[in-house]
């Protein structure tokens, strides 16, 4: 299957840099459009669906490959050899995306010039003393019936309610922004949250921009500075922002952030990695 | 905002970054959060740690994009520490220049249990579905992999469904197939007549019932291929008994009814002749009768015996005795019609059935079978045979009470054209008082072991004349008769062929050669007696028992008597046991007893027999005496006879003698002695005195 087709991608302007937006847990593509569209102009942006989520097919999906975040890995390097990318490609990653663009980063090395992870953490449960994920295993066993106790009634729902309101193609947007397919979406949770990752944080060597909002119950302060420390080359900017989207709640901040990453901050330059 | 407490479910005011600016009563009654508090408490609080996540990964984030979000299930923490399944509606909404969104919670506890139940209910119904999907697939499996061809419809007898062997048979591809009229992709018809046979699946779905196929149908394939099949239809129905369609299940029997066939023509039919056999005969014969009786029809039956046969096959082995049946069979078939039932009953007898046919025309059919018999010459290793056809026919209508009895009388009937002289036709007739007699015929058996236990029997005696002088002594054949209960006598005719198959023949010759010894030895003088023959069967002369039993009794008796005791042999069972024969004749000889030829002529008549056979007397067959007179090749041929028994030193006899013309020609030709009516009727042994029959000639 084509791999373009199979992830949805889709592109955004045509010259320059290149921009690759990957979403996290739960959302789609569609939760970048705001972001994407300030740097249209001067970034080539490519932005795809895992497969399992928004308008990905349906038909790609395994449930032994998607059940691990290395079938995610796998994706987006699948995604990247699509669009013949092999270097110098600003990764732009939310969430879990972030903890898949490091594993990426491990395997391809010198695919990412850069990478900015806007809320990421490297292991959502919590290992006292020395780390807090924010959660319990329970609390995510939790989830997964909530996630079951919702999906079955969404997929009937949501399509006619937006397709009401807004038209054939937003109901093709909403239909798609959350992924109504339980078991995929059940997949992307374990995937998620039951993975750790803090040990691979000192092997990454690519140049990070850390956006760790103020208040996220996701991911904590305390998980950004974690990162922080153990990512060489990374910076580090905390953004007065509420919950864990800020791409969606608080786009402005988000965007400033990274057009003065992208803009004032070389890639060439392994010393200005390093600062902050 | 006070209406708002009113409201019976919770609602709350956030800003876009989820802190909580307004609770109404009810929400603040569940969660204790004080009512219409600014500021200070995120949305997040509301909801346990799962809620969170939920919240941030997908509610927050579908409710920025959107503006909206409907009816999600969340749990509410409530002042307790209790988690209260609630729904969640919010909607973007303004407060003054900032977003804000309203939310409405609606506890649904009540719900939420129907829910879960639901859930479970569901759960449950897709375990089940893939169950059913495991076995809908194994079900497909099978039916794709079994050997019976099995083809679905739906109740408008449309194709639905045909599995691989279903598509070999009848040529249609389950593609093309589907949608079809069930009876245009299984099209059947009766295997002999070819008419369209009424499909299975109709008559199923018609009457809700397995149905069954007609014996004998074929389908025939797209291809135009015949498949002998064996099916049943089964409707299909729903869970309330309403028919949706049908299945249809068929199997290849074309191999099964070809050997089922195979021996149905070998369980009745003769491997041998290929024609019936005696048991599909009397089937035919059984069913012949039925019809004379219900309808008062006429029909025929002829019944045959061939003459000679067991010379053939005695002389030249079985084989080529086959080979003579096989040509015979031929012949008969020839003069057969297709309707007719012509069968082998065993051995050289054949019979032979003329539906719808009067008397006359089956003695013209029978005296048809004579006349190609008298034609045919069977060929062997440059020896030519003679084969005759003794026909017996009997009329089959509704005066027989049984199967049985026709064969009874057609099998007399039979012996009757044998004893007139052999290749004839007799035609059984109810005024024909020797054949009625003949009717005891079954109880023969019994009559004949009573006859010898109780001297039943009563020796007959027939004079043989010398032709060149005159002789004063007895000189004759000894004749036998069995006393029937109104005093009169049967002729031999009538029970030695009884006697001969069921094997009493050489008991009746126990018998003969015994009370004729006894006579000579009561004779007051020996002297009165020139020679006295007797008939010995050909069972006796093919059995070494009676030939120990024989000499025993000759030796036993004087020389004086031996020398006037004469045996008759037939040619043909001297020929059929020649070496035995042989040694018996050598040692009768031996013993001074004469041996006489019978019947010489009617067989294979080899003089070539004569020289491993040394004989004392020679008779001539009577169908060469009869119209010797008038038959220039009857007078060659007992010429012929009487030159060849002049050389070899043989006494020559003329056996049925009717005529003075035919004495004078035999005196002309040579031959020594004369016998039949013209010189005397049998008469009981007992009655003649020597001297009597002295004065009498």
């Amino acid at each position: 299957m084509d791999v373009l087709h199979r992830n949805h991608v889709t592109q955004r302007g045509t010259d320059g840099p290149v921009l690759l937006f990957a979403h996290g847990f739960g959302c789609s593509q569609t939760v970048w459009s705001e972001v994407a569209c300030a740097f249209e102009s001067s970034h080539r942006e490519f932005l795809f669906d895992y497969v399992g989520s928004g308008n990905a097919s349906a038909a790609a999906f395994d449930e032994v490959r998607y059940s691990t975040l290395s079938g995610y890995v796998q994706d987006l390097l699948e995604v990247c050899d699509a669009l013949h990318l092999q270097s110098d490609v600003t990764l732009v990653a939310h969430s879990v995306s972030c903890t898949i663009g490091m594993l990426a980063a491990l395997e391809r090395p010198g695919l990412f010039g850069r990478m900015i992870l806007l809320g990421p953490s490297p292991c959502f449960i919590n290992h006292p003393p020395e780390y807090i994920g924010g959660f319990e295993r329970a609390d995510l066993t939790d989830l997964l019936t909530l996630m079951e106790e919702n999906y079955v009634g969404w997929a009937e729902y949501l399509a006619p309610v937006a397709a009401g309101e807004a038209g054939p193609v937003a109901a093709d947007l909403t239909t798609r922004f959350c992924s109504t397919d339980p078991v995929a979406a059940k997949a992307f949770a374990r995937a998620t949250f039951f993975s750790d990752q803090r040990t691979i944080l000192s092997r990454i060597h690519t140049p990070c921009l850390i956006l760790q909002n103020r208040d996220d119950v996701m991911a904590p302060r305390a998980v950004g500075e974690y990162l922080h420390q153990r990512l060489q080359g990374s910076t580090l900017q905390v953004l007065d922002a509420r919950g864990h989207c800020a791409h969606l709640s608080c786009p402005d901040l988000v965007i400033a952030a990274m057009r003065a990453y992208l803009f004032l901050t070389p890639a060439a330059d392994p010393h200005r990695g390093v600062a902050g | 905002m006070a209406p708002l407490d009113d409201l019976p479910c919770a609602v709350m005011v956030t800003d876009d970054k989820g802190w909580i600016l307004k609770v109404n009563a009810e929400l603040a009654l569940l969660t204790g959060l004080p009512p219409w508090q600014r500021g200070g408490i995120p949305m997040e609080t509301l909801f346990p740690p799962a809620g969170r996540i939920f919240l941030q990964t997908h509610l927050w984030p579908m409710l920025l994009r959107e503006g909206r979000v409907n009816e999600v299930k969340m749990h509410l923490l409530s002042t307790t520490g209790e988690r209260l399944p609630v729904l969640v509606n919010a909607r973007r909404s303004r407060r003054g220049d900032a977003a804000c969104y309203l939310w409405t919670l609606f506890v649904v506890q009540e719900r939420n249990r129907f829910e879960s139940e639901l859930l479970a209910a569901r759960e449950r119904a897709e375990i089940a579905a893939a169950a059913r999907a495991a076995q809908h697939e194994l079900l497909r499996v099978t039916l794709a992999s079994i050997g019976d061809a099995v083809i679905t419809t739906d109740a408008q007898l449309r194709v639905t469904w045909l599995n691989p062997v279903a598509e070999r048979m009848t040529g249609w591809p389950v593609a093309e197939a589907e949608g079809q009229p069930v009876q245009r992709v299984f099209q059947i018809v009766h295997e002999q007549t070819r008419m369209v046979a009424q499909n299975p699946v109709e008559l199923c779905i018609q009457s809700g019932l397995v149905t069954g196929l007609a014996d004998q149908t074929v389908l025939v394939s797209r291809g135009g291929r015949d498949y002998g099949i064996q099916d049943s239809a089964a409707p299909i129905r729903s869970e309330h008994g309403e028919v949706l369609g049908a299945v249809l299940v068929f199997h290849d029997v074309s191999e099964q009814r070809r050997i089922s066939g195979e021996m149905t023509w070998r369980a009745t039919h003769d491997a041998l002749t290929s024609l019936l056999n005696r048991a599909e005969f009397e089937v035919r014969l059984r069913h012949v009768l039925r019809l004379a009786h219900e309808e008062s029809s006429v029909h025929a039956l002829l019944y045959l015996d061939l003459d000679q046969f067991k010379l053939v096959n005695d002389a030249c082995g079985h084989a080529v005795g086959d080979h003579l049946l096989q040509q015979v069979s031929q012949l008969l078939a020839g003069v057969a019609r297709t309707s007719d039932t012509l069968a082998r009953m065993g051995g050289d007898e054949f019979a032979l059935i003329l539906e719808y046919c009067e008397v006359e025309q089956a003695s013209r059919v029978a005296q048809s079978i004579c006349d190609r018999m008298d034609s045919f010459r069977f060929v062997h290793d440059d020896r030519r045979f003679r084969v005759g056809a003794s026909i017996g026919v009997v009329p089959i209508d509704s005066r027989w009470p049984s199967v049985a009895a026709i064969q009874q009388v057609a099998d007399t009937a039979c012996y009757a054209a044998k004893e007139a002289g052999r290749n004839r036709v007799h035609l059984w007739s109810e005024s024909d008082a020797n054949l009625q007699a003949r009717q005891f015929e079954m109880h023969w058996t019994e009559r004949i072991e009573r006859a010898l236990d109780e001297a039943g029997f009563e020796l007959f005696a027939q004079r043989i004349r010398p032709l060149d002088r005159d002789e004063s002594g007895l000189r004759a054949e000894i004749l036998l008769r069995m006393r029937n209960p109104d005093g009169s006598h049967a002729m031999p005719g009538a029970f030695l062929p009884a006697a001969e198959r069921f094997q009493l023949a050489s008991r009746i010759d126990h018998w003969v050669l015994r009370a004729t010894l006894s006579w000579l030895k009561a004779l007051p003088r020996l002297r009165d007696v020139v020679s006295l023959s007797v008939n010995l069967s050909g069972q006796s002369v093919g059995d070494r028992a009676f030939h120990r039993w024989a000499l025993n009794e000759l030796t036993e008796v004087s020389p004086a008597i031996r020398t006037r005791l004469c045996l008759e042999i037939t040619e043909t069972a001297a020929v059929t046991n020649l070496a035995d024969a042989a040694q018996f004749v050598g040692a009768v000889r031996a013993a001074g007893v004469k041996v006489a030829l019978d019947d010489f002529g009617a067989g294979a008549s080899s003089f070539g027999y004569l020289k491993n056979l040394p004989v004392d007397v020679l008779k001539i067959d009577g169908q060469f005496i009869r119209d010797l007179v008038s038959d220039p090749l009857d007078d060659v041929a007992v010429r012929f006879f009487t030159e060849v028994a002049r050389v070899r030193g043989i006494r020559t006899v003329a056996e049925f003698v009717e005529h003075a013309a035919t004495l004078e020609r035999l005196k002309a030709i040579g031959v020594d002695y004369a016998q039949g009516y013209l010189i005397h009727r049998p008469e009981p042994l007992g009655s003649l005195h020597p001297r009597v029959l002295a004065i009498q000639s």
